[in-house]
């Protein structure tokens, strides 16, 4: 049998965090009792119209800079149709084309390295009421407290190939999502939950496989479950010469299975179209400019001014993936460092030693001004690359100053080209053969001088310009 | 005083300030009147006998106020707009017996203007009809002949008017609903703007299309009526924030002043001949006044009757998805399961007109279909609107008949929908533009039943086309009184 | 193009109604065939040429803007229990409607 490899998309729905719902005034739910958070735009009633909540579209907008969408100026509402006794008007107002934020990036650790994960989209909707199932009346029970509660669903493109990338995914974006108070994020409400299409596909194919979409996963644990159940239950489809059929599926955490929710046959048809009580989204330059400002991370602006000084796109990467690293890097500047050298020394030192430590920068002892100091001494040749190596575990779990340290441990380099000479001198009167050998045409032994130079200066010798003074002594000697 | 009934807005307005009567006298006037006349039309679902009393009362107790435009004036709405602890039916069974606890911007406003409800009218059901046959109650008569419809939808507030229970009534226009009804029952009827009047606590039809406004005896009461009701609205954001002119003191254009645009395709086609008639003789009168009457074509109108009825349908569709028995209204009685409730209740509480026009709306929004029918119809809209700006460009406003026919007999169309839909040929295309429009009687036919003209205009200038129908009704042949046997 | 009788209960089935009230099968026969002659009426639109026309759903202008995020007046009070008591059938504070299967 030929290997499969799973497809996998996701999408998102992230709780904004507003006091009130997305078209009208009244609270969302805190707990209260049923119904008691709901007005007649919110319960359907006849007449009634909603009015857009301004903080809604500054929250969805700006996760989408965050996320490097492109923030559409204009966007539509649109009716989505279609009947369940929690949707109080008979369709949930989304958006369509065009959403709020297209397109967009979130980059995952991934087995094979980084991994970039594209967005589709980003779209503001509301919420539904809740259904609760009363067994004992033969009832179903409707709650709207939730109803109009705003929501953006974020969509993934299908680039996630296994539950582990998903998990790491949706832990990210939570993260993100959560820093930047664009939710709460509280999963055991139901604040993030997440539908996951799964496919497989022969390995290296370039068609997508027939997919299946599990709803309504609102623990990370349930996603990379779900997920896991719905490779092996494809897989065995496969197997067996079975068609994978496009359904709609319902995780069940108990058996950790899932069981089918709706075929496509009985799939809805949404009969999408423009919603007519609202106006277009407007989202103008003044506010993407207060919201850029307002990123704590500033994610978009920091990657541009990072680039612009002249970091790679990798050590960019790395600073923006770790929380207050960026800071810790323009700490750290600020202290004297050059911008590139500390990036590489973050990216190379500091923040593998953070993670190993499980420490945030910004509690590790060895601070920004170590951390300058450190990036001076390799810039002024003071210190090999490999000297620095040498002393940074110690410096991170002491806090000591480089300079200090790499003189007690005799490792600053002597760049000093007259003392040098002395020491080069010195070695070449103890090995008058290996000299013989050079002249005679071995300039390989030149190899052996330079080490010896190196052991008596007890490391601190540059060996390029060691073995310069070495072949220049011996030249000079003829 | 027994006959403050016959009064204008204007002229009870100016009766009332001149304490010439109190608030309370002109409301058992109405209400008199009212009670004589409505077995015969019936264009009322409620009356408010007790709470409009009462309201005179107590505006007669804080006494004549100049901060109160419409001060213990009386007026009834069309039964779509909500009115706070009264029934609200939209003409429907699905509504029936549900009281709103909140009131529609319109109603607050009138009321805040010191205006005093006296009763809910009949109408088409969710406003979707031109006849008011489509009423889920009971048919109004046109009190020019009581076996003949008054129009619709806004039909019971049109004959309300006409049979003089009171000076002054709220209706919406969807795709003509205010217009034509006027027209039919000789009143004068205007459709704001749209986006001019809110549109908040008015069940709603066709989101895009459906405007309030007044319906009354002159251009006069209804600027008054519009100026206390325009503007916009926290409640509804499609409610304009375009500046609101003085309609009420905009001043009368001189007959020789006024260039009115003929829209071709609205003055060719088959008129019933009492009709063709009293409007070529009205055409008479305005050109020997010295009014320039210039022909114009508008091609894309011919696509009018199609575009509206399939995007006001799709509107529609979904604004009546919220009718399933759950939260309001209707439930049918012992539903099996919840699918049964659903259907039960809909069929049962929604009659043919709305299930037909659902069932067409959900057609043109399906899948497969949604770009042939519905974004093309949006596409033709636009085509309709351009049209339509051209056309006022080369004139200051459009002059049209309202309807091809007069009053026609009640029952003539009702197994007839297509033939319906397009006798609205001539209202339609100015909800599809957006504009304001004003009916006027044009005299009486030789058969003794009413016909209208419409003055149309640019978005947002009612000043202009409110002024130039002062003119039109000094100039054109007053209908009068219908000879109603009360 | 019309519509037939299958495709005219599909509509029906899709937004909860029922084809001629529920009552005599006449009814459902003529509404489908209105509808059929509705439909086919509307088929004028492909005579209308729109190339390039960007479709106008709405005739709004100057809208309002979004709203603030403020919640309700302290103290104003909330619809709730006037909304809940139109309710056709009540559990607690709950609406309530056959079990959903």
């Amino acid at each position: 049998m030929v290997d499969l490899e799973a497809v996998i998309g996701l999408e998102i729905h992230a709780q904004l965090k507003t006091k009130t719902k997305l078209f009208c005034a009244c609270p969302l739910d805190s707990g209260a009792e049923p119904n008691t958070n709901i007005c007649e735009v919110c319960a359907g009633q006849p007449g009634a119209l909603p009015r857009l909540n301004a903080k809604a579209v500054e929250l969805a907008a700006k996760a989408g800079l965050a996320l490097g969408c492109q923030v559409n100026a204009s966007s539509l509402f649109a009716r989505k149709n279609y009947t369940y006794p929690d949707l109080p008007n008979g369709f949930q107002t989304s958006q369509v084309d065009p959403p709020i934020c297209l397109g967009g990036v979130l980059e995952i650790a991934a087995p094979d390295g980084p991994k970039t994960v594209r967005l589709n989209r980003i779209h503001l909707e509301d919420d539904a009421g809740k259904c609760v199932h009363d067994e004992k009346r033969g009832k179903t029970l409707v709650d709207l407290n939730r109803a109009g509660t705003p929501l953006i669903e974020i969509v993934t493109e299908p680039d996630l190939s296994s539950s582990a990338e998903a998990v790491t995914f949706l832990k990210k974006l939570h993260e993100l999502l959560v820093d930047l108070e664009v939710t709460e994020g509280r999963l055991e409400e139901g604040e993030f939950r997440c539908d996951v299409n799964v496919s497989l596909r022969p390995k290296g194919a370039s068609r997508l496989g027939v997919r299946s979409e599990v709803k309504n996963l609102n623990s990370f644990r349930f996603v990379g479950q779900a997920i896991d159940s719905e490779i092996r239950r494809q897989t065995g489809l496969y197997r067996d010469g079975e068609p994978v059929l496009q359904e709609t599926l319902h995780f069940d955490s108990a058996s950790c299975a899932t069981r089918t929710l709706r075929s496509k046959e009985e799939a809805h048809d949404y009969r999408y179209f423009p919603q007519p009580d609202l106006p277009p989204v407007q989202v103008d330059e003044a506010l993407l400019a207060a919201l850029k400002a307002s990123l704590p991370a500033g994610r978009e602006l920091t990657r541009e001014r990072l680039a612009g000084l002249g970091l790679g796109e990798e050590q960019i990467r790395l600073l923006l993936d770790r929380r207050g690293a960026v800071e810790h890097f323009d700490q750290t500047v600020a202290a004297g460092g050059e911008p590139k050298r500390v990036a590489g020394l973050m990216a190379e030192l500091f923040l593998p030693a953070c993670a190993k430590a499980e420490l945030s920068p910004a509690s590790a002892v060895f601070g920004p001004a170590g951390l300058a100091a450190l990036a001076t001494l390799l810039d002024e040749d003071q210190l090999g690359r490999r000297a620095a190596f040498v002393i940074f575990d110690e410096l991170f779990s002491t806090g000591d100053d480089p300079r200090d340290l790499a003189r007690r441990r005799g490792l600053l380099q002597i760049s000093d080209a007259g003392a040098l000479a002395d020491l080069a001198a010195e070695v070449l009167a103890d090995h008058p053969a290996e000299v013989e050998k050079y002249r005679l045409g071995q300039e390989k032994i030149l190899g052996f001088l330079i080490g010896q130079l190196m052991r008596r200066s007890g490391g601190a010798a540059d060996p390029k310009g060691a073995g310069r003074i070495l072949s220049d002594l011996i030249k000079a000697g003829q | 005083m027994t006959e403050l009934w016959r009064l204008t807005l204007v002229e009870a307005g100016q009766g009332l300030r001149k304490k010439e009567f109190s608030a309370l006298e002109l409301v058992e006037a109405c209400l008199e009147r009212l009670k004589a006349t409505e077995p015969l039309v019936d264009a009322c679902l409620t009356v408010l006998e007790e709470p409009a009393r009462r309201r005179a009362a107590e505006l007669d107790a804080a006494g004549w106020d100049p901060q109160k435009p419409l001060w213990g004036l009386p007026l009834t709405l069309k039964d779509v707009f909500c009115l706070s602890g009264a029934p609200t039916t939209a003409g429907s069974r699905i509504l029936e017996g549900w009281k709103p606890p909140y009131e529609a911007t319109v109603v607050k406003r009138l009321k805040q203007a010191g205006a005093i409800i006296v009763a809910k009218t009949n109408c088409d059901e969710f406003a979707m009809g031109s006849s008011t046959e489509f009423s889920a109650f009971k048919p109004t008569k046109n009190p020019w002949n009581l076996q003949r419809v008054p129009g619709g939808s806004s039909g019971g507030a049109a004959a309300s008017v006409a049979a003089r229970q009171t000076p002054g009534a709220f209706g919406t226009d969807t795709g003509g609903s205010i217009r034509q009804p006027a027209a039919l029952c000789g009143c004068v009827g205007l459709k704001p703007t749209y986006g001019r009047v809110s549109r908040y606590g008015i069940v709603a039809y066709g989101s895009s299309f459906d405007q309030a406004g007044p319906l009354a005896r002159s251009a006069a009461d209804c600027a008054l009526l519009l100026a206390a009701t325009a503007g916009p609205d926290g409640l509804d954001s499609t409610a304009s924030l375009h500046p609101v002119d003085d309609y009420v003191g905009a001043a009368e254009k001189k007959p020789g002043e006024l260039t009115l645009g003929l829209p071709r395709e609205l003055w060719e086609g088959d008129f019933a001949p009492e009709t063709g008639q009293t409007l070529d003789e009205a055409k008479r009168r305005l050109t020997a006044a010295g009014v320039k009457l210039k022909e114009l074509s508008l091609p894309s109108l011919r696509f009018s009757v199609a575009a509206y009825y399939v995007l006001a349908s799709a509107e529609a569709s979904t604004n009546l998805a919220r009718y399933d028995g759950v939260r309001y209204g209707r439930r049918a009685p012992g539903p099996e399961d919840l699918r049964d409730l659903y259907v039960r209740s809909r069929t049962e509480g929604l009659g043919p007109e709305v299930r037909r026009r659902i069932l067409l709306g959900t057609f043109v929004l399906s899948s497969g279909y949604y770009d042939a029918y519905f974004r093309k119809a949006a596409q033709v809209r636009r085509l309709i609107q351009q049209d339509w700006q051209a056309a006022l460009q080369r004139c200051d406003l459009l002059l049209a008949p309202v309807s091809s026919v007069q009053a026609w007999p009640l029952g003539a169309f009702i197994d007839d929908p297509l033939t319906t839909y397009q006798l609205d040929m001539m209202t339609l295309p100015l909800n599809l533009a957006g504009g304001p429009g004003l009916s006027l009687p044009a005299g009486l036919g030789a058969d003794g039943l009413p016909v209208g003209v419409q003055l149309l205009g640019r978005a947002f200038d009612e000043a202009a086309l409110l002024a130039a129908g002062r003119t039109l009704e000094r100039l054109l042949p007053p209908v009068g009184e219908p000879p109603l046997a009360a | 193009m019309g519509v037939d009788a299958a495709a005219a209960a599909a509509l029906a089935r899709l937004v909860r109604l029922e084809l001629g009230g529920g009552g005599a099968g006449d009814e459902a026969l003529k509404l489908i065939e209105d509808f059929g002659k509705i439909v086919g009426y509307m088929d004028i639109l492909e005579q209308a040429d729109v190339a390039g026309v960007e479709p106008l759903y709405s005739p709004m202008i100057e809208p309002l803007p979004p709203r603030a995020d403020e919640p309700r007046e302290p103290g104003e009070p909330s619809a709730a229990e006037s909304l809940l008591a139109e309710a056709p059938e009540r559990v607690g504070r709950f609406f309530a409607v056959p079990k959903i299967l």
